[in-house]
């Protein structure tokens, strides 16, 4: 048991393995302990999955931001630069 | 070079560096302060301004920079440190029991298998409301790798975290949206 330590893992690490290969990152050796892991484990498998979708989610989030309106923002920053030009 | 440029600027910049520092700090009133203070700083330095740059790329290193500063400040660390879950509060504890996960987590996840959740607008409304509710450390994390779109290694710079604690708060990070989803999303 002792000599399968370094392959085997667990769900909190598994993941964070998930995160590190969804960018790529994921080291060759890792990346084969993660497969092991997820052949036995659905749980992970699954959250693999929803990952994926949390992905998505994230990236439409951060694309429909809306712009507020900042034209006073403006005006009041233009009147500080000219009184600080005039100085 | 004049202040006269400086005002067009404003007037083309403003909003998008308005918007990029709303993601990063989450706070609307701190974004245009930070945004002020950037153009201030740009009007001082106008000299060190080359030409031949984009000024936008320049604007964004400064407002960068203040970002960065805020967050290494002393308020906001004392802020994220307060407001960080620990291991023993964290998401970990709701879905995992011995590193392993909970029995019936994966039970009540009504929004993996729904289509086009996120023209929902009650579904937008709530997502938005969990991701407000992360530790203000991950939010910005989250903000800077799915808004600014910034490289890990960068990142964990930046926030001076290893890149493993970095892949590990991306993960707990999307484990309390999980949750949260989890509880307040039925079908």
């Amino acid at each position: 048991m002792k000599l399968l330590q370094p392959i085997i893992l667990n769900c909190a690490k598994a993941g964070s393995f998930i995160q590190k290969k969804e960018n790529g990152e994921l080291k060759a050796v890792d990346r084969l302990r993660l497969q092991i892991h997820l052949a036995i484990c659905a749980f992970c498998k699954q959250y693999e999955k929803q990952s994926t979708r949390m992905n998505e989610f994230l990236e439409t989030h951060f694309k429909q931001g809306q712009y507020s309106d900042n034209e006073l923002f403006k005006t009041n920053l233009k009147a500080q630069i000219r009184k600080k030009s005039a100085e | 070079m004049d202040a006269q440029e400086l005002e067009n600027w404003i007037d083309q910049y403003s909003d998008d560096l308005i918007r990029w520092a709303e993601y990063r700090t989450g706070d609307a009133n701190l974004a245009k302060d930070l945004v002020q203070d950037t153009f201030i700083a740009a009007y001082e330095n106008l000299d060190k301004f080359k030409g031949d740059s984009n000024p936008k790329t320049w604007l964004s290193r400064i407002l960068r920079n203040k970002i960065v500063d805020y967050f290494r400040s002393a308020y906001y660390r004392k802020n994220i440190f307060e407001g960080q879950p620990s291991d023993s509060d964290g998401p970990e504890s709701q879905l995992f029991e011995n590193q392993h996960w909970k029995k019936g987590v994966f039970d009540g996840a009504a929004w993996e298998e729904e289509d086009q959740l996120m023209d929902r607008e009650d579904f937008k409304d709530l997502f938005q409301q969990c991701l407000k509710n992360l530790p203000p450390l991950w939010r910005d994390i989250i903000a800077a790798k799915f808004f600014a779109q910034q490289k890990g290694s960068e990142i964990s710079q930046e926030f001076e975290i290893s890149t493993s604690n970095y892949w590990q708060i991306i993960h707990r990070a999307k484990l309390s949206l999980k949750n949260c989803l989890e509880v307040y999303w039925e079908k």
